[in-house]
């Protein structure tokens, strides 16, 4: 009986073992590299170490510049679309609109569909109209992209606050305004923003349409980590890719407990 | 008297207007095709220095990426403004390879110029007036000669193989041992592939320097077969930059690199010191990176001031030979009076001069290289 | 009369979020499909010609790895939701959501040093087992499908164990009465009931494989490639839309065959969308 126990707990460390290597070892072999200054084989671990790479994030240069250029895009995008989707949530939850499935799956489409080639014939219409290299075409993009995440929690969140409440409101002789924004809107704060994070999440690892719409001209973050990855930097790309990973991995700790897969699982990134 | 204040007044006032005039803000912008060391060459070594000279002046550095790749998107965007018809175009300096060169030329894109630049005349590389064998003298001024060489790990490799023909024998004892990058992703394993064509070939000159004729390609099935065969022993990286982090891990022991980003990374420690270079026989060919001004760029005066800064004798010194390991673009002699004797050293220690002046080949020429990369796509690839 | 003003004012109310569709998405999306039929200005096939000539290998390439990774990311999704039915293991729960938001690009990247023939996977292995070599996965198939599997199976273990969960336990504690294990219960009971969950965990994991183009780009081998990868060359070497655009036209007729089912099933199921 002891035996088996111990065996027991053997396998049980061995397995935990083998899921950390797989979920968590690829993290590893990245954060090394972002630290490393002189490293060749066969040396299982770098030569010399530096902090040189990290400092280039606190500093001006390529790397905070591409940082910088990726927040301000997230954060355009965040306003942009969920200043466009809450009125249309709110439609879609409170005016019995026809074909209101086919108009919400509409808006899944470009998250659900190939996006290469979208993003491929927008650069080009851009390219015409001068918003190649141009942040505002990468903001435009990002919003049409990302206006599903915005618009099917916030409509999920209205949907799911209780009619009586607005009615009562009303009843009482308060506009339709007014009762939006003294009821409703309160009451989908939580929807509101968890719609904005995951624009904001998006927004910042967004690669297709930054690369063929900003670059070579500008280089968000994630383009700049594709950049310095192709050509072998390995320390820039290695530290770009665990600062972006970063909010990620909050946001995941956070809100583990609220994670609804049909928040997430019709979407999709 | 009035009529004399007045004129006073319009004096002082063009006076005053073309003082305003000097510090007009310039934003000289720069595409430039290569590997991220071109970029940081000119974003953090050149720019600052000329903004220090020209404090009006501030540099804009777009990099676009290794190989014909890098340059087409050069091109792409020069036609766009072309296409466009703006009279100011928004790229002031592109830096090119030959083959974007001559595509350019072609289409228009870039000017001649060179009859301004003093240092033009410093200038004696062959390369400087044709590139693949199309005449570009005038349009371009050659930023600098790079080699591309065979890199070796000693720890592996104790007696390097010192042509091509050993080469072969050497990955079929050592299978996936030797990695090169296929014609994807940079100009080093189009290098490589040259000079195996030109080993192979019986009129390599003739690839070289023209003319142009079919019958030369009689014999290239039979090579291009031989080169598939040779593939199955090697390792494919993942471009120039690929071949190099492969040799520093280890995992490959052998591979074609270009001469200037092998000393670069070791310098920066992303190379293992150890690795050392041999140009095989009969040669690998090398190739210049250009200068170029687009035919209608809105500040082809500070491109020009620009060019001349980099191509003159104690910055090309400092900058091209010392810190990035490039071979110069003018006369040696012109360099040397700047340059510490370690410097040649360390250039020169694994492939001499000799060595360079006798195995360093050209490119083939525009109509030869067309086909060969082609041939390769076909015969080696499927 | 008060429905036809009501109807009119919701219809303002989503008329900005249609422009911005109709303009950024449904505009390029009939560009593409119009340039995947135009050459030079004329109509024609051309295009597809090409494609199928030079990419015929890849189309097959980019659906044989997404129909990989698709049954590699459910077998593994099963596994664990079926364990995490029955035991609550705050470990696994964890390591298994941690992966969910992290960016495509990045994924390539990290699997690309992890996966690499010296990378740190075999750094590691090669010292645990005592071994000299072990080969490479990055830049090969094997590495992809992997790649694609550790980003894919958050989202279907999500979907799935939801399922698994929801359902009613008086059917598993009848199965356990009458002594059935637990593995027969999830493949007997659970995977039955739960088809229709498993199966939008399958067409979500295969369109997002299909589509993505920086985690082939990172970690993929030099040739076969995926069909975006194409795309992205066709672009930016040859400057050739139009074979660019007849490889997206595939790509969307290789999705539209799913999409329509995953319409049709959201429609009667559950209408998309669940308060």
């Amino acid at each position: 009986m002891r035996r088996f126990s111990i065996l027991k707990l053997t396998l049980k460390v061995v397995l935990v073992f083998i899921i950390l290597l797989l979920v968590v070892g690829p993290f590893v072999g990245i954060a090394i590299w972002s630290f490393a200054r002189v490293w060749y084989w066969p040396k299982p671990i770098p030569q010399e170490f530096t902090l040189r790479y990290w400092a280039e994030v606190f500093k001006q240069g390529r790397v905070l510049n591409s940082l910088v250029l990726s927040l301000k895009i997230a954060l355009l995008t965040v306003g942009f679309s969920i200043a466009i989707a809450i009125p249309a949530a709110y439609a879609f939850a409170r005016y019995r609109l026809p074909a209101e499935r086919i108009l919400l799956f509409l808006f899944l489409m470009p998250q659900a569909f190939p996006q290469l080639p979208i993003f491929i014939n927008l650069a080009r219409v851009f390219g015409r109209m001068g918003l190649r290299g141009n942040m505002w075409g990468i903001v435009m993009a990002h919003t049409m992209a990302s206006l599903v995440f915005s618009l099917w929690i916030i409509t999920a969140t209205f949907k799911s606050i209780p009619l009586d409440l607005e009615q009562a409101a009303q009843n009482l002789g308060a506009s339709r305004w007014r009762v939006f924004w003294t009821i409703t809107f309160p009451l989908g704060i939580p929807g509101v923003i968890a719609g904005a994070i995951h624009v904001f999440l998006w927004s910042m690892g967004e690669f297709n349409a930054a690369f063929f719409i900003g670059a070579p001209f500008i280089q968000t973050a994630p383009v700049l980590m594709y950049t310095a990855s192709a050509g072998y930097n390995m320390q820039i790309a290695s530290v770009i890719a665990i600062v972006l990973m970063i909010p990620s991995l909050l946001f995941m700790l956070v809100i583990e407990r609220f994670l609804k897969a049909e928040y997430i699982a019709g979407i999709g990134g | 008297m009035r009529k004399l204040c007045g004129v006073m007044l319009l004096i002082v006032a063009a006076v005053l207007l073309a003082q305003a005039n000097i510090p007009i803000k310039v934003t000289l912008t720069m595409m430039v095709a290569g590997d991220q060391n071109m970029v940081d060459f000119f974003q953090y070594e050149i720019a600052p220095e000329f903004e220090k000279l020209y404090p009006n002046v501030k540099v804009k550095v777009v990099g676009t990426g290794p190989g014909d790749a890098g340059s087409q998107q050069i091109i792409q965007q020069l036609q766009l403004e072309k296409d466009s018809g703006k009279d100011k175009w928004a790229i002031d300096l592109v830096v090119i390879h030959e083959a974007g060169t001559i595509w350019a030329i072609e289409r228009g894109l870039i000017r001649p110029y060179t009859d301004f630049l003093t240092t033009r005349r410093l200038v004696t590389m062959k390369t400087a007036e044709v590139a693949l064998g199309v005449n570009v003298n005038g349009y371009v001024m050659p930023m600098f000669h790079s080699q591309t060489a065979i890199a070796y790990n000693p720890r592996f490799v104790k007696d390097p193989p010192k042509s091509y023909a050993e080469l072969v024998e050497w990955v079929k004892k050592n299978p996936k041992k030797f990695g090169y990058n296929g014609i994807k992703g940079g100009m080093s394993g189009v290098s490589f592939v040259f000079g195996w064509v030109y080993w192979k070939s019986k009129n390599p000159d003739v690839l070289m320097n023209g003319p142009f004729d079919e019958k030369y390609m009689e014999d290239w099935p039979q090579i291009y077969a031989e080169l598939k065969e040779f593939n199955k022993y090697v390792t494919l990286t993942a471009g120039n930059a690929g071949t190099l982090d492969a040799l520093n891990r280890g995992e490959i022991w052998m591979g074609p690199v270009w001469v200037d980003m092998f000393y670069t990374w070791i310098r920066e420690g992303r190379m293992d010191p150890n690795i050392r270079l041999i140009l095989p026989e009969p040669g690998m060919p090398g190739q210049p990176m250009y200068f170029a001004i687009p035919t209608k760029a809105a500040n082809a005066d500070y491109a020009l001031k620009l060019i001349e800064f980099v191509t003159s004798p104690a910055v090309h010194a400092k900058y091209i030979v010392d810190k990035f390991n490039w071979y110069p673009a003018i006369g040696v002699e012109y360099v040397v009076p700047h340059l510490g004797k370690e410097v040649f050293e360390r250039l020169y220690r694994d492939i001499k001069e000799a060595d360079l002046l006798k195995f360093g080949k050209r490119m083939p020429i525009a109509d030869y290289r067309t086909r060969m990369l082609e041939a390769y796509e076909r015969w080696v690839e499927k | 009369m008060k429905r036809r003003r009501d109807l009119f004012v919701g219809f303002l109310l989503i008329l900005p979020a249609l422009i911005v569709l109709g303009a950024l998405y449904v505009y390029p999306l009939i560009l593409s499909v119009y340039t995947s039929f135009t050459v030079q200005g004329r109509y024609g096939l051309t295009n597809y010609v090409k494609a199928f000539d030079i990419y015929w290998r890849d189309i097959i390439y980019s659906v044989a790895i997404s129909f990989a990774t698709t049954v590699a990311t459910l077998i593994v999704s099963v596994v664990v939701s079926g364990y995490l039915r029955f035991k609550s293991w705050k470990f696994l729960e964890l390591m298994y959501k941690l992966p969910l938001f992290i960016p495509f690009l990045i994924v390539g990247h990290a699997m690309r040093v992890f996966l690499a023939p010296h990378g740190t996977l075999n750094n590691l292995l090669t010292r645990i087992l005592r071994i000299e070599e072990l080969p490479g996965l990055s830049r090969s198939w094997i590495g992809l499908v992997w790649a694609f599997v550790w980003i894919m199976t958050p989202y279907a273990t999500l979907i799935v164990l939801g399922a698994f969960r929801s359902l009613d336990s008086a059917y598993i504690e009848a199965a356990q009465n009458v002594g059935a294990s637990k593995w027969k219960i999830v493949i007997d009971i659970l995977i039955p009931m739960c088809r229709p969950s498993i199966m939008v965990a399958f067409i979500l994991t295969f369109v997002r494989t299909i589509s993505s183009l920086t985690i082939p780009i990172m970690v993929g081998p030099a040739s076969p490639n995926m069909i975006t990868v194409n795309m992205m060359f066709r672009v930016n070497y040859f400057n050739d839309w139009g074979t660019a655009n007849a490889l997206g036209v595939v790509s969307y007729l290789i999705v539209m065959v799913f999409a329509i089912y995953y319409l049709r099933f959201m429609a009667a199921e559950r209408g998309g969308i669940k308060a």
